[in-house]
Formats: C-alpha cells, structure tokens, sequence
C-alpha cells in the first residue's frame, strides 16, 4: 500500500459516485480491506467511505433497513433489533468475534467479502433480506445471491429485512473450539412460520460449510406442503444431514457436520412441532 | 470533497486529537494507526498480534474501542483518539486504573493498557454492567497471565468506584 | 503457626509495579526509542529438511538501507544449547547460530539488519539458495526407526543416539522392585495419552535490543526469564569475553517458558558487533508460534496395578516426547514427567520410569510451565479415577489412602531429579487432605454428583464432577542457586538488589515483603531492582517454580546479616547488649525500652563514627525441593447434541506454603488454571503434511477469553515449609496440571466416554458419544 497517492474521503453519495472507479479499494471498518492489502504496491487510491450517510437502522414501510456502515455492535444494540424477529439480528450479531471487532466490522464489509465463517449472509438468507446497491450511477436491489453473481462493482448502502416475519419462530448457533473463535465448525440459522397443522413457511441456513450460505428450496418445499403430522423428522434430518456432508465429504470435520446437523434439525423441527 | 494527499515526501499529512492535544503530523500510507501512536511516543498502546486479535493495542477513537493494528495510520484523520496514557498517570490515576492496581488484576501487565481502555468503553455506556455484560465487553482482550478472574472484579469495583462520584 | 505475626509477609499488599503498568508507563523492551537503530530480522526455513547447497546474498546487500545481511558462513560455528539452564546444561548442544542445514519449517536461515523492517523484508526477499531439500519425518515413533537422520554432524555434543534421533532417553529406570511386577494386582489398567503441540502465547512476543555503550560493551535488552544464562551462552556462541557483555531484563510481558531460552540474543548481538549499532529484532506473532519454543507433544504410556482394597501395587510410565528439531530441555521435561509427578501416590511393590525425547522436523519444543508434569498427571489421574472405579473405590477416598504423607519419602526423589539423579527427601509440609475436603465443600461435590445423577436420565445436556490432585517441585534442589544483596540508606529505606526474574509474577514485590518483613520495615521502603548481569548478583534465574523458594531463601539470609549489622552499630549506640535488641516497624528497640531509629542508626553508619556501609550479601540453595500440591475440582456440561463441554466451576486448592502474598499467589494459580483448561478444550498445533504450522496465529490458535471462563476460584491452603522463607513453597506452575484430568473425569462422569486425546474438542467428543452407543 506504499504506492497509493490520494486518499478520498466522499462525505455523500454524489461525492462518491465522482471517485467509484474499478482501480479504487472502498474501506470502511478496516477489519479486513487495510491488512489484506497492505503489501500491495499497484494500489494508487483508496476511498474511505466511513463519512457516507449509511449509519442508521429504522423501520420504513414493512422493513427493518440497517445501513451498510451499521457496525455489529450497533446492531446488536440496536432497540429495533432487539425487538424484532425476537431478538434474532440482535443474538446472531453477538457472536462475532469479539467486542473490539463487533465496534469496527461494518453488516456491508462482512457481505462485500464472502468467507464461509461471516455472518451477516447467513442472516440475510436467514431472513430474505435484500440488498440496495449503488453502482455509481443509480440504485439497485439485490437479493443476497444476485449480489454476489453481480459482475459489476457495486456499493452496498443498505440491507432491508422484510418485517414479516416478525412473528416467526428462530433458531441461531454458531458452534465453534471457543466462545470468541472467528472459525467455527457450522453454524445454524432457522426461521419457521409454523401454524397448527401446517408450515407456512421455512428457511433452514447454514454456515461455515460453503463460502456462501447454503440452504435448500426443494427440502424446505417438501416440509411446506404436508401437514405437519405427515413430515418424518427424521428423514428430513437426514436429508440435512447428508446435504451438508455431501458439501464438502473431505473435509476434517465432515463427520462432525453430519452429525450434528442431524441432531439439531431433528431437535429443532422436533420443538417446533411440539413433539 | 475531502482528499488527503500525499507529499513531496511520500507521506500523508494528517491532523486529530490525542489524548487532549493537537497533532499534525505525516504518515506512511502503509503504517498502521499502532505504529503511528507508539512512535508519537505513546508506548502503553502495545503489539501483541498485530491481527487485531489480542487487544492489547486498543484505544479509543471517538468514543469507541477498536484495535489500532488493524487501522492504517490516517484514519485518525480529524478523530479523537483516547489512549491509556490520557487517562491517568501515577501521581493521579483514573479509578479504573487504581482498580485494577489494588485488585491483583495486572500481572505481567502487558494486557492492561487495553484492557483498561476497553473497560473505559464499557463503563461509559453501561455505568452498572452484569458480570455477563463485563465478560462480553472484555472478549477481544486477551490475558495469559490472569485468566481473568481478578480482571473482572477489577471492573466492578470500578464501576462501584464511578457511580459513587 | 507464625504467621499470625506476620507483619508483610501473607499480607495482600500491591505489586510494586501494578498502578504504572496499569498507567501504561514504557517499562518493556520495546518501549524505548535508541538513536541509530538498526531493524534485524530472520529468515525463516521454507522447508522441514534440507541443505543450502549455495546462498547468494549479493542483491540483498545492495537494497537500500540494508547494513549487513549474515550467513551461515558469517558467524562462528559453536554447538550450543538455546535452553536457559545452569551449566553444564543439561541439554544437547546441537543448534548453531546460523547453519548449513535446516531442520523444521520455521528455521533459520539467515539474519539481515537494516534501517527499516521493509528493508528486511526486501532483502530477504532478494536471496538466492540452492536448496537440496531432504525427506523429512514429523512423526517421533518413525523418527526412533532411523531412516531419515536429523542431526547428522559430526560436532554436535551430548546426544544419546543420533542415529535414531535420540536427543534424550532414561532407559529402564526401576525405582521399586519388591515382586514380579503386576503379579499382586488384581486388577491392571494400561492407557496411553496423548497431547499435541502447544505454545506459551505471552502476550508479548520475544523481543531483544543489543547495542554498544560507550566502553564498547555489548549490552542485550531483553525479554528473558534467564539473563545470566543469556550472557554465559552469547559469549559462549559468539565467542568473547564474558566480561565484555552485560545483559538487562526490562519488564516482561509474560513468559510461562517460551522466554527461558536463548533465541534471539545471540544473533541479534552479532549483528549488533557487526555492524557496530544498535539492532532491534521482534518476534511477529507468527514466529512466536513457529519459531520460539512450544511444549513437547507426549505419548504417555501408563500402567498400573491395583487391589480390591485400594492399594496400588505397580507403575510404570513411559513418556516419549517430541523435542521438534532441536533438544532444548529434551531432557530434563522428560525426567520432570516422572520426578514431579511418580512419588505423589505410595506404590508398594513395583515403580518403573522409562522415557525417550525425539527429534522430528517439527517446531522446537522447550519449557513450558509444567515442565513434563503437565503431560505426566494427565495420564495418572485420569488412570486413578479408572482404578477407582474398577474396583468400586469413591475416587476421593482412593486418592485420600494413598497420596504421600507428611514425613514420608519416595523412591523417586533420589533417583530422578532434573537431568540427573535427584535428591532424597521426605515431605515435610503438605495439606492436601484440607485442600481435597475444602475443594470438595467449595464445589458442592457429593450433593451435585447426586442430583445430576437424575438429572442426566432426561437431559440432552449432561453434567458432570470430577477432580484431580497433583505437585509440582521448589526449586531443583543442590543445582538452583540464587543470591541477593541488600544496602541500607540514610533514610532507613533499603535497596534490594537481585538476580532473581520477573516475568510479570511479581517476584519483585514478593521478595521486597521478605526483605521487609526480616528487617522490621515497610514493602515501600524497600527498592528493588533485579536481573541486570552488572549490578545484581547471580540468579539461575525465573524458572522450575523456583523463584519465591530458592531467590527468598537468600533475600531471607541477606536481610537477615544486614539486620544483624543493624543491630551491631544500634547496641553501639544505645549501650546495650545485643540480646536485648531486636528490630521493629524502622527502629531497634531494646527490651529496656529505649530506642534508636533506622535513619539515626544509618546517618551514624555513613557520616559520624566508625563510617561504613551497611550492606551484606548472601546466596541460597535448596538442599531440597518441597513439593507445593494441590486438588482441582471440576464441574461442567457436555452437549450431546454438539459434543460441546462447557466448565460451569472450576475449584482448585493449593498448598504453597506460606503464601508471601495472597493475591499473587491467586492470581498465579487462576492464570495457570485457565491456561490448563485452554489445553484442555481448544488449543492444538495444525500441522500440515509437510511440517508448516497453518494455525500460528490468534485467529486460528485459540486461547481462552473472558466468555470462556464462567467460576474460577483459587483458594490457599496455608501450610509451614520448614525449608521455605517464613515457610513459603512455590506456586506458580502447579495449576496447570490439573484441568486436563479434572475435566477428563468429569467427562467420564457425565456421558461415560474416557478421552485420552486432547485437546476435547466438541468433535472429538461427538465422535466418542457415537462410538460408545
């Protein structure tokens, strides 16, 4: 990074579209673009975009918005977050790495870089957020996977969490060696729109097994279409179970996954279905 | 819009707050903001990792702890930065640092500057912190000496020492 | 016993130091600013095993700002050992300053100085080697087969067998033979345990400054547990004058071991000599994993021999360690394996040792707090809570019948000491019967153990209890010396010079209440200043928990003539007999009531009548080594859905003694205990297939943080050790013991699976729950 020449400091949206240009790296909370980079010697500029307006987390028409500079922390502590989807955004935030990093890592930078262990993916598939970027001209929304088969450079400004699933049922855990560790060996995300006889509605992600996280529409369709007395919980858990093991069936932990995953979803459906 | 610039000297000019003062001063644009602190001077902000993950170079920047290893230099542009040497000194101490001098909490005390510092996060926002608050807080500094039992006392008789005044 | 009169000594008082660290003041290496300095760093091996067949160093030396760039052609060519032990270290000396071979990934291979670390890293990037590259063997059992050799040179000193990578062995080591062994058992239990690499993680890294003064003096900052061991090796492997150098340890930021070593002292001086100013080399985090010292990985073999009625009737261990590529304290780990931990239970028939330390083309391991005794208990009080239970004995009552008692003796004591045959003794302070019952009260034992007992039927998360007891040594005896001197000023206030190191223990502080409390004064009006090779008189230094046992012992003896000198000039001065005198809170104070101030006593001494200083010295040694011993308890959750154990209390009672001061003491046994449990549940070396560590880092090597400790609690057994000052023993390393067998028992008592491999990571104890359905 010896090399670079100009460091801008965009204090809007307008000032920054003047400088988004391929060459340029965007830095924002610093946990990840300045370390990475800092041996690089091609670099000529840097836009630091920590004065845009993008610090915010509201309620506006049926979404919680949450600004991409919004840090862990912020969410984590956020009144709305806490409140919402019973406190899922907020535990879910809790679990990344430490306080020190929870104060500097941004919701954007953790989507921008996708890395098996990040977190903020998982909750948005968790809860189909979508994503509104700037591509320096105008905006866009993107859902988390369209962001990230997007060619061109964007700029995440803002994720938007629908509110209705405000009253679903949610499951987060993130199992790792210790209670700080930024690896983990998988980590668990689930939501479940269950009513009486049936579910609505079901999202089961997980993370840590893929760079992106995965989840499956064609389990989640069997579970959403029966009635809930008719589902084998055991044979969707194997199902899962076998899913995730087949990922990626050579790695260390392979078995541990299956394992596990397993055991949690049966325990989770178990719960939810009052069995 | 603003810009900084590198000079004839290929260093970035930068000017903010330390500990209650005025600085101006140029950096390298590869130099982190640690690096930057310890040569102003500035030895209690210490290099455990340097991958932001031991702690042990925390400090405030406008009312926030982060690491400062992971920050490059110019970002301190027009902050506050707080470190521990603007806290207290021997002759007159900030009562975080007497507790954790009375409490057996400093060991090696290598750890301790941010440590401290971070207590100093904590305690600002939450005055009366829960045991659970104080070790969720405390998560991103790491102690080899301790094991952090004393350390987490300290904290509460800070607090206690805090809310009295 | 006495020390109801204690007036400094067990009292809670502030390390000296404590309010300046706490103010962030630059006390550590790193903290000053030296004109002139130069930046050193290393080269490290990208390869396990191979030769440099030609090194070009010629477009290194022409980067900007590089002032020398050394290789191993440069430097004298010595045998040593880098491990900080008194001489003749027990030790292998086979490492070299720079060598023709390299012998793990992460060896060195050359040094460069330059006026920035960009510079370096430049330069380094900028040499060319032709590397022959030889096959490498990471596994210690392959290594014993001999078919790859790693040291091969023919002036390496001191190894057993080089030819099958032998850096230690203690043969067949029979301390007991009263039968045929095993024939009286009726029951036998053979295990083998397992522990991978592991490192210290000081928060600070290993940092050294060296420059030369104003008389050309080599002078060496730095960050060390051994700083006259660092100025007999430097010029040792360097080849001059001891007298031309002299060495000053700062404050350290942590040790537990990593920093009893001589590892960056004596290239960092060469290059200092070299280029004639001062150089600076730091350790990044990076090559403290890879590149400092780790403990040795063990394969503990253990077999024992039990009676119905609970009598132990055979033993015998066998530990092979890994030493990694070099035998820094390959020898005396392994001895301590046995000697710290075989005479803690009473054997009757048959106790054998045997052991080997091997080299493989891995990180090299040294000491670490533990010292072989760590890996050691692991082994034997899992296996105690086995036998109990084989033969239907509570674990506690089997421990209580046969741990050693006061004024009984082992075998083990004269035939194993550190390195060489040891020294006979009897126990002659111990309390841990009060520290079993107290341990076992504090944790709620026998009420939990009954109610998660029904608890578990139901529960997916299982609870459990279990416990370990354990010693450690003071000091190695007949071979640890340490001295003090003390002199008196006009005031009344002394200053206490001493070799003896701390490393952040507060050993400082601890050996100031010592003096203080002979000499009748306050901790604060006594200075302290320690381990500098020129003003302060010898100290082997901190390590083998010698500090507070051996380095008190002389602070006790020198304070003790200079209150006799004290005494002398005040039964001048008051016209009485010395019998009457005695000192009290700075005066001397005769039976008869009268009585003469410290600083009347002193201004007499320097300026009015018979002048002279009052000042004495004194040194000390341990005739024996008095076991400090302790009891942990353990009480935790295992998941069984995750395989995730979680430690809910952890209680761990020591005897050391008389406790210089409380806190500290605490403080030692809290950092050791979540040090252990560290080991026990997250920490491990990643290796890959050929020798790089892929984990040497925060991120990936977990250390525990503050989320991961719920309730510590260190609580003091006082006892008297006669031979100990005011009857202190040591403290300091002994808590790292027991949490990898604590918590191995509980495991055991809350799914039934026996794990004989740490670390117990949540995979490791799915996998066991499943096998055992």
């Amino acid at each position: 990074m010896n090399n670079i020449k100009t460091v801008y400091i965009p204090q809007n949206i307008k000032e920054f579209s003047s400088v988004f240009s391929k060459k340029s790296l965007i830095m924002a909370g610093s946990t990840y673009s300045f370390k990475s980079f800092e041996k690089d010697k091609e670099l000529k500029e840097i836009v630091s975009i920590n004065n845009l307006p993008l610090k915010y987390i509201k309620k506006e028409s049926n979404n919680i918005v949450i600004g991409a500079l919004s840090t862990f922390d912020d969410i984590e502590n956020s009144n709305l977050c806490q409140k919402h989807f019973f406190g899922f955004l907020s535990h879910a935030s809790s679990y990344c790495s430490s306080q020190l990093i929870r104060n500097m890592a941004t919701l954007g930078g953790n989507i921008a870089h996708p890395n098996a262990f990040n977190i903020m993916p998982v909750v948005m598939e968790t809860l189909n957020g979508k994503l509104k970027v700037f591509d320096g001209k105008k905006y866009k929304i993107l859902s988390l996977s369209d962001y990230y088969n997007e060619r061109n450079k964007v700029l995440i400004t803002e994720a938007m969490i629908p509110l209705k699933y405000d009253k679903n049922l949610f499951y987060f855990e993130k199992i790792s060696r210790t209670k700080t560790s930024w690896e983990s060996y998988i980590t668990f995300s689930f939501r479940a729109d269950v009513k009486k006889t049936k579910i609505n509605d079901i999202r089961l992600v997980f993370g840590s097994v893929k760079a992106v996280p995965l989840y499956s529409p064609e389990i989640e369709k069997e579970m959403v279409s029966r009635d809930i007395k008719d589902i084998n919980v055991e044979e969707i858990s194997k199902k899962y179970s076998d899913l995730i093991y087949s990922v990626a069936s050579s790695h260390k932990y392979s078995e541990y996954r299956k394992e596990v995953t397993y055991n949690t979803v049966k325990g989770f459906l178990k719960k939810i279905f009052g069995r | 819009m603003k810009k900084l610039l590198k000079n004839k000297e290929g260093l970035i000019e930068i000017g903010f707050r330390l500990n209650g003062t005025e600085i101006k001063t140029s950096v390298k644009p590869n130099e982190t903001l640690l690096e930057l602190i310890r040569r102003l001077g500035y030895k209690g902000t210490k290099k455990g990792c340097d991958t932001g993950d031991c702690g042990s170079c925390t400090i405030i920047i406008d009312g926030i702890a982060k690491v400062s290893c992971l920050l490059p230099a110019f970002y301190a542009e027009g902050k506050e930065i707080i470190t521990i040497e603007g806290l207290g000194d021997v002759s007159n101490p900030h009562p975080i640092q007497k507790a954790y001098a009375d409490s057996g909490a400093v060991q090696c005390g290598f750890c301790i500057p941010g440590m401290i510092m971070t207590t100093k996060f904590l305690l600002d926002r939450k005055p009366k912190p829960s045991d659970s608050d104080i070790k969720h807080a405390l998560d991103g500094n790491l102690c080899r000496c301790t094991g952090y039992v004393k350390q987490i006392e300290a904290v509460k008789i800070a607090a206690s020492k805090i809310n009295k005044k | 016993m006495s020390e109801n009169n204690f007036k400094v000594v067990n009292k809670r008082l502030e390390k000296i130091d404590s309010l300046s660290l706490a103010c962030g003041k630059p006390m550590f290496c790193d903290d000053i600013d030296i004109k002139n300095m130069l930046y050193g760093k290393i080269m490290f091996s990208p390869y396990p095993h191979a030769i440099i067949k030609n090194i070009d160093v010629s477009k290194a030396l022409k980067v900007k700002g590089v002032k020398a760039v050394v290789t191993y052609k440069d430097v004298p060519r010595i045998p040593h050992t880098t491990a900080g032990q008194g001489y003749p270290e027990p030790s292998p000396y086979d490492t070299y300053m720079l060598d023709k071979k390299v012998r793990y990934v992460g060896d060195r291979v050359c040094a460069v100085a330059a006026e920035t670390l960009e510079a370096c890293e430049e330069a380094i990037s900028k040499i060319e080697i032709d590397w022959e590259v030889l096959e490498a063997v990471f596994d210690p059992f392959k290594a014993m087969e001999g078919k790859i050799i790693i040291h091969d040179e023919d002036d390496s000193k001191n190894i057993p067998d080089a030819k099958h990578n032998i850096a230690a062995k203690v043969p067949d080591l029979v301390m007991l033979k009263n039968s045929e062994p095993f024939s009286e058992a009726e029951y036998v239990v053979e295990n083998t345990y397992e522990i991978p690499y592991l490192q210290h993680c000081a928060i600070e890294p290993h940092t050294t400054i060296t420059y030369l003064d104003d008389y050309d003096r080599l002078i060496i900052r730095s960050s060390t547990q051994v700083p006259f061991h660092v100025r007999r090796i430097v010029a040792q492997t360097l080849n001059i004058p001891l007298k031309k150098i002299r060495v000053i340890k700062p404050r350290i930021g942590g040790g537990f071991g990593s920093k009893q070593e001589i590892l960056l002292e004596d290239i960092c001086s060469f290059l200092t000599l070299k280029t004639k100013r001062p150089v600076k080399i730091e350790y990044t985090r990076k090559d403290v994993f890879v590149s400092s010292r780790t403990r040795h990985p063990a394969v503990t073999k253990l077999k024992t021999g039990v009676k119905k009625d609970g009598t132990i009737t055979d033993m015998e261990l066998d530990v092979t360690l890994n030493t990694g590529a070099y035998g820094s304290h390959a020898l005396t780990v392994l001895m301590c394996s046995g000697s710290h931990t075989l005479p803690m239970y009473k054997v009757k028939n048959n106790l054998k040792f045997s052991g080997r330390s091997v080299y493989t083309n891995l990180p090299v391991a040294g000491a670490y707090r533990g010292y072989g005794a760590t890996q050691a208990f692991f082994a034997l009080e899992s296996q105690m809570d086995i036998m109990a239970e084989k033969i239907g004995m509570d674990p506690v009552e089997f421990r209580k019948r046969n741990y050693i008692k006061l004024g009984e003796s082992s075998p083990v004591f004269k035939a194993m000491g550190e390195g060489r045959e040891g020294v006979d003794q009897s126990i002659t302070s111990i309390g841990l019967m009060e520290a079993i019952d107290r341990g076992l009260k504090e944790i709620k034992w026998y009420e939990k153990k009954e109610r998660y007992y029904r608890l578990n039927q139901k529960s997916e998360v299982k609870y459990g209890l279990g416990m370990a007891c354990m010693m450690q040594g003071s000091g190695i005896a007949e071979i640890d010396m340490a001295s003090a001197t003390i002199k008196m000023n006009e005031d009344g206030s002394f200053n206490l010079l001493i070799g003896a190191t701390d490393l952040g223990t507060g050993s400082d502080t601890i050996l100031a209440q010592i003096a203080a409390e002979t000499l009748g004064v306050e901790l604060n009006d006594i200075i302290v200043y320690s381990s500098d090779t020129d003003i302060t008189p010898f100290d082997v230094g901190a390590y083998a928990s010698s500090t507070t046992f051996v380095s008190g012992g002389a602070v006790k003896k020198a304070a003790g003539y200079v209150r006799d000198m004290i005494i002398e000039d005040a039964s001048k001065i008051l016209k009485e007999p010395k019998e009457n005198l005695k000192v009290e809170s700075k005066y001397v104070v005769s039976k008869t009531g009268k009585k003469v101030s410290f600083k009347e006593i002193a201004n007499t001494a320097f300026y009015y009548h018979d002048q002279h200083q009052i000042i004495a010295s004194a040194s000390h040694y341990g005739r024996t080594s008095p076991p400090p011993f302790a009891a942990h308890f353990a009480e935790l959750s295992v998941n069984t859905r995750t395989g995730v154990v979680d430690i809910i209390n952890y209680v761990a009672c020591v005897d050391c003694g008389t406790a210089i001061n409380p806190t500290l003491a605490e403080g030692q046994n809290d950092g050791a205990v979540v040090n252990g449990i560290g080991h026990t549940l997250s920490e491990s070396f990643e290796i890959s297939q050929n020798g790089t560590v892929l984990n040497a880092n925060f991120r990936r090597y977990k250390i525990l943080s503050t989320k991961d400790i719920s309730e510590i609690k260190s609580i003091i057994i006082p006892t008297y050790e006669p031979e100990g000052p005011y009857g202190a023993k040591s403290v300091s390393e002994i808590g790292i013991n027991g949490p990898l067998p604590a918590i191995a028992n509980a495991i055991y008592d809350a799914v039934k699976i026996r794990l004989f491999k740490a670390p117990f990571t949540p995979d490791k104890v799915l996998k066991a729950l499943k096998e055992s359905k």
